[in-house]
């Protein structure tokens, strides 16, 4: 991969994000794991989405929407082929997060080095990490073993992340005997479902 | 894959072995139309995956994509006397680990400094049982091969499983046409959008793993540990006083446990559904301060849970289902009492 990219690049980049590449480039997965000039890229591509798609982590620079501008403006391919994008993408979630609170609750050590990328060093968005909590029984510390993001709170006191490590470490256990459920339970094995956990999207 | 190892070159015979047992145990169903590799059907792709997955020995490394993001994971598998273990290894940023076997599940998290241990729950779905399952699902997923591709060196049959409503999650599976692995794997939303994918990168099927294979490279002295594995497991009765009012068709109650999570706190049930390919977990334990999770939905991956907090209770649903799947069962929990 040459330090260059085209735009026919940015745009099947884009495509691939957006689950639209079927059959239409040859980028494949890992393809994006062995270029770091394409990992790159492929970061900055996906904060724009998670900006559209408001799953930006924790707390947010107040000043973040003004920079995405300026980021998307130094990104013409992604900007063509995403025009339509974004409002698709704002469709199926109208019902849901417009009128909804928007929070994390337990990001643990999420995206933080993705924020490292090229182009995006000017852009402060910090992803909260949440203590460890000591039970008085055991050392109780929640391990950082999932990304779980809020859709949608129906709380409306709970847009801030709360500082309490248990109920994330009780979810961790559920998401934990769920993946037992479904790996002994269902006839038809296909992701192992506990890529969900050892994924470490904080790293990229 | 280019090429074999010296180690898989020498167990062609194991593995030649297993695909005739594969193939004599596939002249027990029903005769379904011939299609793809070796003249299966798609659903005798799925049901020889799903065997193989469980019952071969192998070692891969692959890409595992959900939304717009990218991690590499090392898979190691090893099936014996013991039944299953396996370990899963994430290969970029910071380590984490975990370790699977018959009795127990080991996550490691080298980040938090800690080790989370919870009971495991074997695979032992007799065959004559996934015949009926892969039956019953045709009423609600439709079975195709899509086509031929060539996935880690390996030539694979392309199967798609569409699901015929909005309330379960489509499937597109590459199976390797020798030993019927699974080399890339794709989740698509009610759009047909894939939410989640798993692609080998290079996967080696071996004739034994080698023990220290299977032993965590994370020191975890000094962790913090997590301890769920001598949570008492309490008489649960069965359809108890909570009731899930809706399930998407085709559902149908998997088991129900209540037992009592660390640090000792209250009783808390576990009930799950499954239509034979996706399955729902339903929590419900009483709602404290201390556990309290935010209500409404999120999602881990392709997974969507939805918490809601009724009748003095906290209910959370977690799924490999929509969204919509996991709202509509929370929001249908009633309790008898």
């Amino acid at each position: 991969m040459r330090n260059m990219m085209s735009d026919t690049m940015k745009q099947q980049l884009s495509s691939m994000m957006d689950g639209e590449a079927d059959g239409n480039t040859d980028l494949t997965a890992g393809h994006l794991m062995e270029s770091a000039t394409l990992k790159h890229t492929w970061w900055r591509y996906q904060l724009i989405s998670d900006a559209l798609n408001r799953n930006l982590p924790g707390v947010l620079d107040r000043d973040l929407s003004g920079k995405l501008a300026a980021q998307i403006a130094r990104e013409p391919a992604i900007l063509a082929a995403r025009r339509n994008t974004a409002i698709r993408l704002l469709k199926p979630a109208a019902g849901l997060a417009i009128a909804a609170s928007v929070a994390t609750i337990a990001i643990l050590g999420i995206q933080q080095d993705s924020m490292n990328s090229p182009g995006l060093e000017e852009m402060q968005v910090t992803a909260t990490r949440l203590p460890e909590f000591n039970t008085g029984i055991d050392r109780y510390a929640v391990p950082a073993s999932s990304h779980i993001v809020t859709i949608r709170s129906d709380d409306a006191d709970s847009v801030v992340v709360p500082d309490n490590a248990a109920p994330n470490a009780r979810m961790n256990s559920y998401l934990v005997n769920f993946n037992e459920a479904r790996l002994s339970q269902t006839g038809v094995q296909g992701i192992n479902p506990y890529v969900r956990i050892v994924t470490n999207d904080s790293d990229n | 894959m280019s090429e074999l190892s010296p180690m898989t070159a020498t167990i062609k015979h194991t593995l030649a072995d297993y695909r005739n047992s594969i193939c004599l145990l596939l002249l027990q169903l029903p005769a379904w139309a011939l299609a793809g590799a070796d003249g299966l059907t798609a659903q005798q792709l799925v049901q020889s995956m799903s065997r193989a997955m469980h019952e071969l020995n192998y070692d891969g490394v692959f890409v595992y994509r959900h939304g717009q993001r990218l991690s590499a994971m090392r898979l190691i598998h090893k099936y014996g006397d013991d039944g299953e273990t396996e370990r899963l290894v994430s290969l970029n940023g910071t380590p984490r680990e975990i370790i699977r076997n018959n009795e127990s599940v080991t996550c490691i998290f080298q980040d938090e400094k800690s080790v989370m241990l919870e009971k495991s729950h074997p695979y032992t779905l007799p065959l004559a049982q996934l015949n009926d399952t892969l039956d019953k699902l045709s009423q609600y997923y439709r079975f195709s091969i899509s086509g031929q591709d060539r996935v880690a060196g390996y030539a694979s049959a392309v199967v798609s499983v569409q699901p015929r409503d909005n309330y379960r999650y489509g499937y597109q599976l590459w199976i390797d046409n020798e030993n019927y692995l699974l080399l890339k794997s794709e989740l698509k939303n009610e759009s047909g959008y894939p939410v989640e994918q798993i692609e080998f990168t290079r996967l080696e099927v071996l004739d034994t793993i080698p023990d220290e294979w299977l032993v965590p490279a994370i020191a975890s002295d000094g962790y913090a540990r997590i301890d769920n594995m001598s949570a008492p497991v309490l008489q649960a009765t069965p359809g108890g006083k909570w009731k899930v009012g809706w399930l998407p068709e085709g559902f149908a109650m998997g088991v129900q446990v209540m037992r009592r999570p660390a640090p000792a706190s209250n009783n808390l049930d576990h009930m799950t559904y499954t239509d034979g390919m996706a399955l729902v977990s339903v929590f419900i334990e009483p709602e404290t301060i201390q556990y309290r999770l935010v209500p409404g939905a999120s999602r881990v991956g392709a997974v969507n849970t939805f918490v809601r907090h009724a009748y003095g209770f906290q209910v959370t649903v977690i799924g490999e289902v929509p969204p919509a799947t996991v709202e509509k069962m929370a929001v249908s929990v009633s309790n008898d009492n």
